[in-house]
C-alpha cells in the first residue's frame, strides 16, 4: 500500500482541521470496512487518512422522546443491540443485523454506510422509510439535511468532501404505526442484497392507512422512497385487494426504474413479492385493519 | 511511520509501522504470530478473525492505527502453556478441524460468543459463526465442538 499520512484527531473540530487542510486528497476512515478494500484495490488513493476511532462526540445512542439521535460511528453491532432503537425503530435494528457478518457489524459504522452510499447498502432503505435527517459539519459551519436529499448516484452523495456526518437524527414514530423490514440475498450472512425493503405505516382510528412511508435499495441507483405506492395506500384499508394492488404498483415502478437491465424482470418480481409480504405482515401484526 | 501500541494475548506491545498497514499484516509480518490466516482478503471468509476488545473482527479490513491503545486476542493467546484452551480440545475431540485453515478463526468467533453467552442456543452459535466460511466440514462437528464447549468441555 502507498504511504499514507495518517491523523488520528480526538475531538470534531480537530478532525474538521485535518480534513479542510486537503479535502480532495483525504479519505475519511469510519470502521474500514469498505474503505481498506477499496485502499488496496487502488480504487481510492487518498494523501491522507483522518481516522475517526477515538473522536470522542460521534458515538452513543440518545433519545429525548420524540427522536433518536445516533452518532455517526455507532456500529452495526451496537445498533442491533440497543435497547433504545430495538423498541422504538425495530426495522432498523434489523437491517443493522443483516448487515455482513458479526465481524463486519463490529466495526462498520452507520456513518460510513450512509457515506459509501452503496446502492445495496442495508441500513439506507430503513433510514429513509424512518424520515431520517443527517447532522454535518465542516469547519465553516454545519448543516441538517433529510437523507433522501443526499443520495444522487452509486456511491455518490451531495456531502462536501470537507463535511463529516456527525448524527443521524430519526424521528420516533408516533401513534398506531407498524414496520417492516424484508432483506432477500443469495444467502443470510455476508449477502449483498438483491432488494432490501423498508415499510412504516400509521394507521387511522377507522382503520386504514393514514400515512405509508415506503423505501427499497439495491433496486435503482440510490436507494428511493417510492411515493407512488405511498400515495396508492394512503386511506385505503390493508385488504387483500389493496395489498395485491400496491405490488402492482411497486413492480412498475421498479421495472421502470431497472428499464432493460438484465436483472429488471427478477427485482421486479421479488420487490412485489417483497411488498405483499411486508404488508401482509403489518396487516396480521395489527389484527383487523 | 508511527508508533503504534495496543495489547496483544496480554502483552503490552508497541510496533513501529506505517499506520495504514492491516492489523493482519501487523500480526503476521512483524509479530510473527502466523496462527492468523488469510483468506479472501476482503472481510467474506473470517479466517483472519482475531478478537479486538474482546470482539471478533476480521483482521483484513483494520488498519493498525485503528487499534491503538485497544487490546486484541490471536488464536495463540488462547492456550496456557501447553494446556489448550477447552475450544480448542473440542475442536480437536468433536473432529471439527479438517484442513484447518478456518479454525483459528472459527474458534475466536466461538470464544467472543462464549465469553458473552455462556448457554448459547444452536441458533446462537450458528450465527456467531456466520462470517467464518468453512469448505470441509460442512459445519455440523464445528457446531456441535461449541457446543461440548459450552458444556464445560470434552464428554
Amino acid at each position: 500500500m502507498q504511504a499514507i499520512e495518517y491523523f488520528q484527531p480526538s475531538t470534531v473540530s480537530e478532525a474538521l482541521a485535518f480534513l479542510s487542510h486537503s479535502p480532495a486528497k483525504t479519505k475519511i476512515l469510519a470502521g474500514g470496512t469498505d474503505l481498506v478494500i477499496q485502499l488496496r484495490e487502488r480504487a481510492v488513493e487518498p494523501d491522507f487518512i483522518v481516522d475517526l476511532a477515538n473522536v470522542k462526540g460521534l458515538r452513543g445512542i440518545e433519545s429525548d422522546g420524540r427522536s433518536i439521535t445516533i452518532g455517526s460511528m455507532v456500529t452495526f453491532s451496537e445498533l442491533e443491540q440497543n435497547p433504545l432503537v430495538l423498541k422504538c425503530l425495530p426495522i432498523l435494528a434489523q437491517a443493522a443485523a443483516s448487515v455482513g457478518s458479526p465481524q463486519i457489524r463490529n466495526m462498520a459504522t452507520i456513518g460510513g454506510n450512509i457515506a459509501n452510499a452503496a446502492t445495496a447498502a442495508d441500513s439506507i432503505p430503513a433510514l429513509l422509510a424512518l424520515d431520517a435527517k443527517l447532522s454535518l459539519v465542516s469547519a465553516g459551519g454545519s448543516r441538517e439535511l433529510a437523507l433522501e436529499d443526499i443520495l444522487v448516484g452509486v456511491n455518490r452523495t451531495t456531502i462536501e468532501p470537507k463535511e463529516l456526518i456527525t448524527k443521524i437524527i430519526v424521528p420516533i414514530p408516533q401513534g398506531k404505526t407498524f414496520s417492516s423490514f424484508i432483506k432477500i440475498g443469495r444467502r443470510k450472512a455476508l449477502a449483498i442484497a438483491r432488494l432490501n425493503l423498508s415499510l412504516v405505516v400509521k394507521m387511522a382510528t377507522n382503520q386504514t392507512v393514514e400515512k405509508a412511508n415506503l423505501a427499497v435499495g439495491a433496486v435503482g441507483t440510490t436507494a428511493y422512497r417510492v411515493r407512488e405506492v405511498e400515495e396508492f395506500l394512503q386511506g385505503k384499508q390493508l385488504t387483500d385487494e389493496a395489498i395485491a394492488d400496491a405490488g402492482g404498483k411497486i413492480l412498475e415502478v421498479v421495472a421502470a426504474k431497472l428499464g432493460s437491465r438484465p436483472t429488471a424482470p427478477y427485482k421486479k418480481k421479488i420487490a412485489k413479492g417483497a411488498l405483499i409480504k411486508a404488508l401482509q405482515a403489518i396487516k396480521d401484526e395489527c389484527g383487523g385493519c | 511511520m508511527k508508533k503504534i501500541s495496543f495489547t496483544i494475548n496480554g502483552l503490552a506491545t508497541e510496533v513501529k509501522v506505517d499506520p495504514s498497514m492491516r492489523l493482519l499484516d501487523v500480526i503476521r509480518d512483524v509479530l510473527n504470530l502466523t496462527g492468523t490466516k488469510e483468506g479472501c482478503g476482503e472481510g467474506e471468509c473470517g479466517a483472519c478473525t482475531v478478537l479486538v476488545d474482546g470482539k471478533p473482527v476480521d483482521s483484513c479490513l483494520v488498519l493498525i492505527g485503528q487499534v491503538q491503545g485497544r487490546s486484541i486476542t490471536t488464536i495463540e493467546g488462547l492456550s496456557k502453556g501447553k494446556e489448550l484452551h477447552p475450544l480448542q480440545k473440542a475442536f480437536i475431540e468433536e473432529g471439527a478441524i479438517q484442513c484447518g485453515y478456518c479454525t483459528p478463526g472459527m474458534i475466536l468467533s466461538a470464544k467472543a460468543l462464549l465469553d458473552e453467552n455462556p448457554n448459547p442456543t444452536e441458533e446462537d452459535i450458528r450465527r456467531s459463526i456466520s462470517g467464518n466460511l468453512c469448505r470441509c466440514t460442512g459445519y455440523q462437528k464445528i457446531v456441535r465442538a461449541i457446543q461440548v464447549a459450552s458444556r464445560g468441555g470434552i464428554r
